[in-house]
Parts: structure tokens; C-alpha cells; sequence
């Protein structure tokens, strides 16, 4: 068990995230980070990722006391993930996380000054765990590692690491022998390449990592499967409260909208086929915020259900929001298919998200495995 | 109340249904007995009565514990879990109780509510009218002053256990005003000019009845509150199910196994069927999570409460939809011979009673979003 916020503190720190967005990353600005600039840096907001680390401490909340860190747990960063998942952040939340959660769970103690670092926003962090960063499975590891005289160095190449064009870090998962383990690597060094990808969300910027005999440091101490598995598991379960907050989002504009648009000399959202629209994104909505707040309660309270209550969450999160994202589009009709409404903003979130880490099919079947269920 | 507590109480309550003797005949038959259940239900409420496990929301003066949310929905699940009703009828406890303890007379009060608690008397709901369903505004049936009281003419429909009711709580028209000319009445269901048919249910069962009025006298007495205050009654009569709701993930979940394995004995569990059953699973699963988070917010006016209806009852009936189609040719047999068809059938009810899913969705749109309303 971990520290656990009370009521009113989760709504202080949801308030000082939202504040924080608000202010520094309203739309425009967001539009501007996502699709206004090209290279490395393309879809991150530094100036807003600097003040949600350095001012509200959205990192170092959940870090250890021995790390200087507030010591809560997964249901704090699901807060700030909330936050983040309304405003579409540019901030390379999720990425940060996998990669931090992989240096906690191992030999983090080879990088107490990183860590340090990452939790103040100086540097950002990325991880590659699979090939093309779709669903984590051991087999499809394309990185591997091996020791020269130097030291450990690292081979291969991953598609789509999120985040990975601005991160100064990046934490990988390599072969070794017929087994994985976890490396952490400074992207500035040699034998590492960065290619920003062309994406569909820019607020979810993307790179492809090619390694050749680039040095890394070992943070297992032999096969990692199970540790990497559970932080894939507690990433999951922070992208599926990224995407509760955006369905959140989602459904208020589109209700926005419902109330104020008049046609046939009445608002759109007294007739029947619009307002049961948005009533079924507040089912779904609710559906998909227990199933967000029940996978982040088991990583707290570590019951031995967050591995399904993790696949269970991603795809119902992942359903949710597309459809809230469909549905909103469409509630704003042809105004909604242009590049100035932000309909698409969501819509492109949304159809990312669900295939990160592991589409809704595969999470599934995953859940009815895990959980034992047929 | 801490989950400690609620844990706490869910053991105590566990055992105590465990050991408790179950009647002869005693079925877990929902939220209202047939006709044959009400012998077994009677004795069976009388037993948590004397425990001091009936009206557990009512308050103390009357006989109830003052119980908090949290306690009624571990009650509710608990008895869900162990297979036996948690009261003779809903309509009695739920609907019947809280109205008289809010709007009764001291005297309706007194004559009403003690019978209730002890199980001894059934009551129906008289609301719905064949002109008058979901727009439950539009009742039609009069109630007309006389020198002694009050005189009933008109028809109501689908009233569960009205055949075996001692009285009936009746909503009926006594002014022109849509909304403020209507009143809430006592009706004993044995007097002259009341008449109760049960209506037979697609399923061959027959839990619902029309009840007929033909210049049925009621004595003064009789009015509930004041005149025109019945539209306010009804209200404060909608939605407690909800707190409730989640115990029903019981049944839910024991459906769903049986229906896995129905699949796995005729080999009918491919792809497509095991996605539709786990999806399913999912969202039994939430619901009920869902409910219990609602408890835990304390708030009944928030989303998570205000969205269970439409969650369960649309995953029962999808769930009695998947249970045909496991059956294969076989979900061509009466409903009578396979509980998996009859649970089909069943499903088709759930979206429409206690509110269709429609006018549900009216509500989470105007009432939660904030939607304008449909010109009416």
C-alpha cells in the first residue's frame, strides 16, 4: 500500500494541474505545439512540462521519500493524468512514466541523479519495450543487447517511442542470452539515431530509435519479463485516466454545443436523436472512469488484479472515447470536419491511443485470459 | 460509515442468512412475489423482521435502522448472494413506506406502516395507465369527491402483485392542471368497484395485472398529503431502485458462468462468442463497481447513480441475447424447458420497466447534461 490522497487533496492537485494547462496550454497554444512546428521537438510543450513538474510536481509526486518525492501513489498520478488527458496535453506524461516506472522497479539507485533530474523537468525520458510499440510481448523484442569491452551496448530498431524525438533518456527493453532485460541509455550518445515520425496526433509525438552498438547501462539483474510487465500494466492504467479525462472533455463540448446550436428554431440538443448521444457517452463515460479508477486502486493496493483490470480498463477506455470522440464530431456536423473546430484534436487522441501499448482487441482477449474468465 | 464497517456488517449479515431457516417453497423471486411465493415471502420477511433486518432505511421511530446507503446495498447483495428476496415486496418497503412516513397522517401512519414491516400486508403501485405510461403525467383515472370521500372511476395497468395486494397506493386525477391535479390515495383492493385481471407476460408468466374502477368508494381518509400534491409524492417515489441496483450483478454474474458453460458443453464458444462474453463480463462488472463508487461518494444526484439504470438493465438484456445464442438450434425450444430462452425473454422487460431506456436517457440528457428539453 501506498500514501493515498484524501478527497479534497486529489481535488487541489487536479485543480492546480488544470490551472497550470489552462494557462499555459490553451488550445491555440496546444495547435501551435502539435502542428506548428517540425523536427525533435514537434508536440512538446517544454515551458508547460516544466512548470507540471517544476511548480505542481506531477513526476516527484509519486517518486520515493529516498528520491525526495511525495511517496503517493498511482491514484495521484491518475489526477494529474486526468488533467492532462482533458486539456490534450503536450507533455510527454505517459512516456516519462513507463520510463521512470522501469528505473524504479530496477537498479534505480545506478540512477539517483536522472531520476532527479526527469522529476524537476529538466530532461525528459522515453522507453522502447517492443518492436513498433504496439502491445508489450516478450517475443517481439527487436533490440538486443550484448557486452563489448566497454560495457554493454544495444542493437536494433523500434518504431513509434513515444516521445522519444525530444527525450534526453531512453529506457529499453533488449534481448540478452534468450532473455529481456532493461537498459537505460543517454540518447546523446553515439550509435543512437532519432527520426521524428509524421503522426496522426502531434500532441503524441513519435520517433523511430535505431541503435548500433549504442552504450547502455544495465538496470537488471537478469530476466525482467515480470518487472516490465507490471510497468507496462501501471503505464496502461495512467493512458486509460489520460483517456477518461479527454471522454470527459469530449462530452462537455459536445453537450456545449447540443445546448447552443439552434436549428428548426430549437437547439440541436432538445431533439431526441442528439441528446441520447450524449447520454450514451455519460454511460460510457462512467463506465470507462470505473474501469480507469479500479486498474489505478489495484496498482495502489497491489491485489494481484491489475493485470486484468488493466486490459479491462484499455479497452473499455479506449471504446469510450472513440465513440465520444465519433459521436462529438458528428453532433457539430460539417463545422465539426474542419481543421478549426477541435473535434478532430480528439478524434486524432483518441484513434492513437487506443493502439498504443495494445488495441482494444488484443486487450480483450487479454482481460478474458487473465482474468480466467472462459 | 467506514468500509470497515460495511465489511463488517456484510459478514455479520452473511452468517446471519446462513443460518437463518428458510421456509418451505422460499425463491429468490425478485423484487415482488407471485401469487404462490407469497406465503413463503410473508414468513420469510416476518423472520427478518423480528431480526431487525426489514426497512433498514426507515427511520427508528418507525420501526426502521436509520441505515446508511452503503448498509441497504450490502443488505440487498448479500441476499442476492444467498439466494432469498429481501422483503415480501419492494412496492410495500420502498415505495409505500418512505411516502406515508413523509406525507401520511399520524393516523395512516399508525395504521399503515407496522403491517408493512412485519410483512403482514402486500401493496401494489397504481400509477401506470394504458393512456398513461412513459408520460405518467397523463393519468386519467378520477377521483371525485363525495359526501363520505372519494369515488374511483378509470383503469390501471401493469401493476405488480396487485392480485395478491391487500392495498394499493393510486395516483389519480383530481383537477384539470396536468402536474397539480393530481392526488395520492390509500386503496384497500377488496372493496366493491375494484377489479384486478392479471395480464399474461410473453414469458407464460403472469407477475403484472390491470386493475379496474368502477365507482369504487374511498372513505376521506383515504387522500395521501393534500389535494394536488400527488405528482410531488410519485417523484420522491422514482429512482430509489437505483440504490439497489448493483446487488443485481449477482444474479448477473451466475448467468453469465452458466451461459460459458452452456457454450463450452456444445462447443459453441468460438472467436466471436468469447469476445461477446467477455465484454459482457466487463460491463457487470462495472456496473457494479460503478454502484459501489457511488455509495462511496455518498452523492445520489451524481452521474455514477444516475447512469446504473440504463447500465443494467441493458446488460441484462444483452446478457439473456447471448443466451440464446449459445444455444444454436436449441434456443428454438419453449422457454418453459430452457432457463437460457427464458432469460431471452425476460431481457426484453428490463429496458422498459421502471422507466423505458428512452425516457432514461431523456433524464441523463436534461437532467444530468443539461439539455433543453423536448417541446412538450
Amino acid at each position: 500500500m501506498t500514501a493515498s490522497l484524501s478527497a479534497a487533496e486529489s481535488r487541489e492537485l487536479a485543480e492546480s494541474v488544470r490551472a497550470a494547462c489552462n494557462r499555459l496550454a490553451p488550445e491555440e497554444r496546444v495547435r501551435a505545439v502539435a502542428f506548428g512546428q517540425d523536427g525533435a521537438h514537434r508536440g512538446f510543450d517544454e515551458s508547460l512540462w516544466r512548470a507540471l513538474c517544476g511548480q505542481v510536481g506531477v513526476i516527484s509526486i509519486a517518486l520515493p521519500d529516498e528520491l525526495g518525492g511525495a511517496g503517493y501513489g498511482m491514484g495521484a498520478l491518475g489526477v494529474v493524468a486526468h488533467e492532462l488527458g482533458r486539456a490534450l496535453a503536450p507533455v510527454p506524461f505517459v512516456a516519462t512514466m513507463l520510463a521512470t516506472s522501469l528505473i524504479l522497479h530496477t537498479n534505480w539507485q545506478l540512477a539517483t541523479e536522472q531520476l532527479a533530474a526527469l522529476a524537476a523537468g529538466e530532461i525528459t525520458a522515453a522507453a522502447a519495450i517492443c518492436s513498433d510499440s504496439g502491445e508489450w510481448h516478450r517475443d517481439s523484442v527487436t533490440l538486443a543487447a550484448r557486452q563489448d569491452e566497454a560495457g554493454w551496448v544495444v542493437d536494433g530498431e523500434v518504431r513509434h517511442v513515444l516521445g522519444a524525438g525530444a527525450a534526453e533518456m531512453l529506457v529499453v527493453v533488449a534481448s540478452n542470452d534468450g532473455h529481456r532485460e532493461i537498459f537505460l541509455l543517454d540518447m546523446a550518445s553515439t550509435g543512437v539515431e532519432v527520426h521524428p515520425e509524421r503522426v496522426l496526433d502531434g500532441t503524441r509525438p513519435m520517433a523511430t530509435v535505431v541503435l548500433s552498438a549504442a552504450p547502455g547501462l544495465r538496470l537488471s539483474d537478469g530476466p525482467a519479463d515480470a518487472v516490465i510487465e507490471q510497468c507496462v500494466q501501471r503505464t496502461l492504467a495512467l493512458l486509460c485516466a489520460e483517456q477518461v479525462g479527454a471522454c470527459e472533455r469530449v462530452l462537455e463540448i459536445a453537450t456545449d454545443y447540443a445546448r447552443t446550436r439552434e436549428q428548426f428554431g430549437r437547439p440541436i440538443g432538445s431533439f431526441q436523436a442528439v441528446k441520447h448521444r450524449c447520454a450514451d457517452m455519460l454511460v460510457d463515460l462512467e463506465f470507462a472512469r470505473s474501469a480507469s479508477q479500479a486498474a489505478l486502486q489495484s496498482a495502489d493496493n497491489d491485489d494481484g488484479e491489475l493485470s486484468w483490470r488493466a486490459s479491462m480498463a484499455k479497452a473499455v477506455c479506449s471504446e469510450a472515447l472513440r465513440n465520444a470522440s465519433h459521436a462529438n464530431l458528428q453532433i457539430h456536423g460539417g463545422i465539426g470536419y474542419t481543421w478549426e473546430n477541435s473535434a478532430h484534436l480528439y478524434l486524432k487522441r483518441a484513434r492513437t491511443d487506443e493502439v498504443l501499448l495494445g488495441g482494444t482487441g488484443y486487450h480483450w482477449d487479454r482481460l478474458a485470459t487473465e482474468a480466467k474468465l472462459l | 460509515m467506514t468500509a470497515t464497517d460495511v465489511e463488517a456488517f456484510r459478514a455479520e449479515i452473511r452468517e446471519f442468512l446462513h443460518r437463518a431457516p428458510k421456509p418451505d417453497g422460499l425463491r429468490d423471486y425478485g423484487p415482488t412475489p407471485t401469487a404462490a411465493d407469497v406465503e413463503s415471502g410473508r414468513r420469510w420477511h416476518r423472520y427478518l423482521a423480528d431480526h431487525g433486518y426489514t426497512c433498514l432505511h426507515w427511520p427508528r421511530e418507525h420501526g426502521g435502522a436509520d441505515a446508511p446507503v452503503a448498509i441497504q446495498a450490502t443488505f440487498a447483495e448479500e441476499c442476492a448472494n444467498a439466494g432469498v428476496p429481501r422483503q415480501l415486496n419492494i412496492t410495500s418497503v420502498d415505495l409505500v413506506g418512505p411516502v406515508l412516513i413523509r406525507f401520511g397522517s399520524d393516523q395512516q401512519k399508525g395504521r399503515y406502516l407496522e403491517p408493512i414491516r412485519l410483512g403482514e400486508h402486500v401493496w401494489c403501485q397504481l400509477f401506470s395507465e394504458p393512456g398513461a405510461g412513459s408520460d405518467l403525467a397523463g393519468v386519467r383515472t378520477r377521483a371525485k369527491r363525495t359526501d363520505t370521500g372519494w369515488r374511483i372511476d378509470g383503469q390501471k395497468v401493469w401493476s405488480s402483485a396487485a392480485v395478491s395486494a391487500d392495498h394499493g397506493i393510486l395516483l389519480a386525477r383530481t383537477g384539470p392542471d396536468k402536474h397539480r391535479g393530481l392526488s395520492m390515495f390509500v386503496v384497500p383492493m377488496h372493496i366493491d368497484g375494484v377489479t384486478t385481471r392479471p395480464l399474461l407476460q410473453i414469458d407464460g408468466e403472469s407477475k403484472f395485472n390491470e386493475v379496474f374502477f368502477d365507482g369504487a368508494q374511498l372513505t376521506d381518509d383515504a387522500l395521501i398529503g393534500e389535494v394536488g400534491q400527488g405528482w410531488e409524492i410519485a417523484l420522491l417515489t422514482l429512482g430509489r431502485e437505483r440504490l439497489t441496483l448493483g446487488s443485481q450483478a449477482v444474479g448477473m454474474f451466475r448467468l453469465h458462468a452458466q451461459i460459458a458453460e452452456a457454450a463450452r458443453d456444445r462447443g459453441t464458444l468460438d472467436g466471436s462468442l468469447a469476445r461477446s462474453l467477455t465484454r459482457l463480463w466487463a460491463r457487470m462488472w462495472l456496473m457494479r463497481y460503478t454502484w459501489q463508487r457511488a455509495i462511496e461518494a455518498g452523492d445520489l444526484t451524481s452521474p455514477a447513480f444516475s447512469v446504473l439504470k440504463v447500465m443494467s438493465s441493458e446488460t441484462e438484456r444483452d446478457l439473456g441475447d447471448l443466451a440464446t445464442d449459445v444455444l444454436g438450434i436449441d434456443a428454438c425450444v419453449d422457454p418453459a424447458d430452457n432457463e437460457l430462452v427464458h432469460h431471452m425473454l425476460v431481457g426484453r422487460a428490463q429496458t422498459i420497466l421502471g422507466g423505458t431506456s428512452e425516457i432514461q436517457r431523456n433524464i441523463l440528457g436534461e437532467r444530468v447534461l443539461g439539455l433543453p428539453k423536448e417541446p412538450r
